[in-house]
């Protein structure tokens, strides 16, 4: 059963899952520090400046629940392995076509030296008229999975090693105040035979946790996922399902007392959603699901869309929802209390 | 006999990488990028050299992925991208709306012509030319408007219109060596109408058919190539990392497994993992394998898979271990 936090949101909280377009002369700024042409100092601005702007940017929007845009992070499991003591990088991977990605290794013992996203949060929370915000935090099973791992005798040991510096640095933001952190797991389903301690090792994060946590998966396997929903320790899942045009959405009906995090916007296409067809996708959501276990945001992180896309499908996404909420109001379903 | 060898794709490099998105924004043309390819290639076969290695492939600079871009000079259009198995790599999902139609031997005038570039068209016996296997391509393809009706009705006419040509191209060019990539004979069980194919390519192709089954081991499908192995020049090359068979209790099964070949490739070198590994350990598993494999007249060192999921200089390493191995055996 979840809890009730002592904090109110309007029904179908509107969010973000993390990242957002990097203003342009953000990514100027950062190809000059790289370059050796402006400082760390200086390079530290240019980041506050930029989490400010994207903050307005999604109040402006009616976005309930904002995040830093995860302006500071170049990449979600390079971030985190860069502050983990025992990661090495030996130099760039491709993905795929002509993307490169800055591969980790695990070798040696990994150490939680210092916290990782808590001054990400302390500065957030100074900007943010909200009261609700969100972090996000990479999973652990994703770390292992795209890093190469020299050290550990079993991937699975290196993932159980990485839920507990994650389960720490979670901890860190509850101390600092944060009320809601999503881990973010978009590998968890890969490989399927994984799946029984993977599991295991997500729920290690939320070990002696008293905020809403928060699990994203994206583009996976969800008919396999949903054999594991009532095992998850998480109080939300937040899916993705506008780039699958809502197939599996009858997952949904799965979900026991869970909420789920719906993903109603593509995140992957740069034509804006309709207000409409966002309400259409709420009330598909119905079928299966409460209104009070609905939040609403994009699929996943929306920072490879241009920057005025972005925003255009946030404001379309808040539109969608006031239809919504109208009738919902009309019902006397208004607010809905935070739940862990 | 033991010796070393290369196969698949290399890692990228930065500067292949930088002249590609120059060339996409129309800041070089197709010469200079060429050009940059190529320097690529001698460095590797350089590398091959001095590692004294007995062969390698191009380093596949010049592909996406196993499917691109020879989906498109078959035919097939382009879709999104899919996960190539478990890897955190992704390629370009060939589809195919119609059947096959390929013009002429794209691949192996490509080879030729980088090795004449670099003026190392001496070398050409040692270089492999490198073909995503007909299961492969066929299992990880989307055919619609009924272009194939089976997933082996598409594998048979890529056999017969694009690898066929190629390896009758590479036969005149004086290519000796043809890779098969067939990750996908880890999983599934190939059939037997397949293995006939694999024959009429041999029989038509001078050289070496190496068909390279990566990312799992498939007892199978193994003995079912050794059947065939007798009669043509078809070498498997194994993947034994992957389904860590690389300890005493392995060797007998895959010793068993791999009795009937006169040349088989081990792949023994992790390609997935930047831990470095012990020569002394591997030299001691391949000695206690080679007295197992009493057939064999030649015995290759290998990675596992395609090298180019490590980052280049561990990559560029692990190619100067093959050569130790192979060399101090
Ligand atoms: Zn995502």
């Amino acid at each position: 059963m979840l809890k009730e936090m002592n904090v109110e949101l309007p029904v179908l909280p509107t969010t973000v899952i993390g990242s957002y377009p990097r203003p342009r002369w953000l990514v100027y700024a950062v190809k000059l520090y790289r370059a050796g042409r402006i400082g760390v100092e200086e390079l530290r601005e240019a980041f506050d400046d930029a989490v400010q702007a994207v903050v307005r940017e999604q109040e402006e929007a009616g976005i309930d629940i904002p995040s830093d845009g995860e302006m500071r992070r170049d990449d979600m499991v390079e971030y985190f392995a860069e502050r983990i003591r025992g990661f090495r990088f030996y130099g760039p991977v491709r993905v795929w076509g002509n993307n490169f990605f800055n591969k980790p290794a695990v070798v040696s013992r990994l150490v939680y030296e210092k916290p990782i996203v808590v001054e990400e949060f302390q500065y957030l929370r100074r900007v943010s008229s909200r009261r609700v915000l969100k972090v996000t935090v990479t999973g652990p099973y994703t770390i292992a999975d795209w890093s190469y791992n020299e050290y550990y005798p079993s991937k699975e040991d290196l993932v159980f090693e990485l839920a507990k510096i994650i389960n720490s640095e979670i901890k860190r933001l509850e101390e600092a105040g944060a009320l809601f952190v999503q881990v973010d797991e978009p590998a968890l389903t890969t490989s399927p035979k994984e799946m029984e301690w993977a599991i295991d090792a997500v729920n290690e994060v939320t070990k002696g946790v008293n905020i809403k946590l928060g699990i994203h998966i994206c583009y996976g396997n969800y008919e396999l996922l949903a054999n594991y929903f009532d095992r998850l320790r998480f109080s939300q899942l937040a899916l993705e399902f506008a780039n699958r045009g809502f197939r599996d959405i009858g997952i949904l009906d799965r979900l026991g007392d869970k909420e789920v995090g719906l993903g109603v916007i593509d995140v992957h296409s740069r034509r804006v959603e309709t207000p409409e067809e966002v309400a259409k996708a709420l009330n598909k959501a119905f079928k299966y699901v409460k209104p009070e276990q609905i939040y609403v945001n994009p699929d996943c992180g929306l920072k490879l869309l241009p920057r005025k896309i972005a925003r255009a499908k946030l404001e379309n996404m808040v539109r969608g929802v006031e239809i919504v909420r109208k009738e919902l109001r009309e019902r006397g379903l208004d607010r809905i209390p935070l739940k862990r | 006999m033991f010796k070393g060898m290369v196969f698949g794709s290399m890692p990228r490099t930065k500067r292949i990488a930088k002249a590609l998105s120059r060339y996409q924004l129309g800041k070089i043309d197709r010469k200079q990028l060429d050009q940059v390819y190529r320097r690529e290639l001698k460095n590797l076969l350089d590398l091959v050299s001095n590692a004294r290695l007995s062969r390698s492939s191009d380093g596949m600079y010049r592909w996406d992925d196993l499917f691109n871009p020879l989906s498109s000079y078959i035919g097939a259009e382009v879709n999104g991208l899919k996960r190539f198995y478990d890897n955190n790599f992704f390629f370009r999902q060939p589809v195919f709306s119609k059947a096959i139609s390929y013009g002429g031997a794209v691949v192996c005038a490509n080879l030729v012509d980088d090795l004449k570039g670099i003026g190392y068209i001496d070398k050409v016996e040692m270089v492999s030319l490198s073909l995503p296997g007909p299961l492969t391509l066929a299992t990880n393809s989307l055919v619609v408007d009924n272009a194939y009706m089976s997933r082996e009705s598409l594998a048979r006419d890529y056999i017969e219109k694009v690898v066929l040509t190629e390896a009758e191209r590479c036969s005149r060019e004086g290519v000796k060596h043809l890779d098969i990539h067939e990750p996908e004979l880890a999983f599934t069980i190939v059939p037997d109408e397949l293995i006939d194919l694999y024959k009429r390519v041999s029989e038509l192709f001078k050289g070496s058919i190496w068909i390279t089954i990566y990312f799992g081991y498939n007892s199978e499908n193994i003995k079912k190539i050794g059947r065939i192995s007798r009669d043509t020049r078809i070498i498997p090359v194994v993947d034994l990392v992957s389904n860590k068979l690389l300890d005493r209790e392995a060797i007998e099964k895959v010793g068993k497994d791999l009795e009937s070949f006169r040349e088989i490739a081990l792949g023994i070198i992790d390609s997935r993992n930047t831990r470095m590994e012990s020569v002394e350990e591997l030299k001691r598993f391949l000695e206690e394998l080679g007295k197992t494999l009493r057939n064999a007249e030649n015995i290759y060192v290998t990675h596992n898979t395609n090298l180019e999921f490590l980052p280049e200089k561990i990559a560029i390493e692990k190619i100067k271990l093959i050569g130790r191995l192979a060399t101090e055996i």
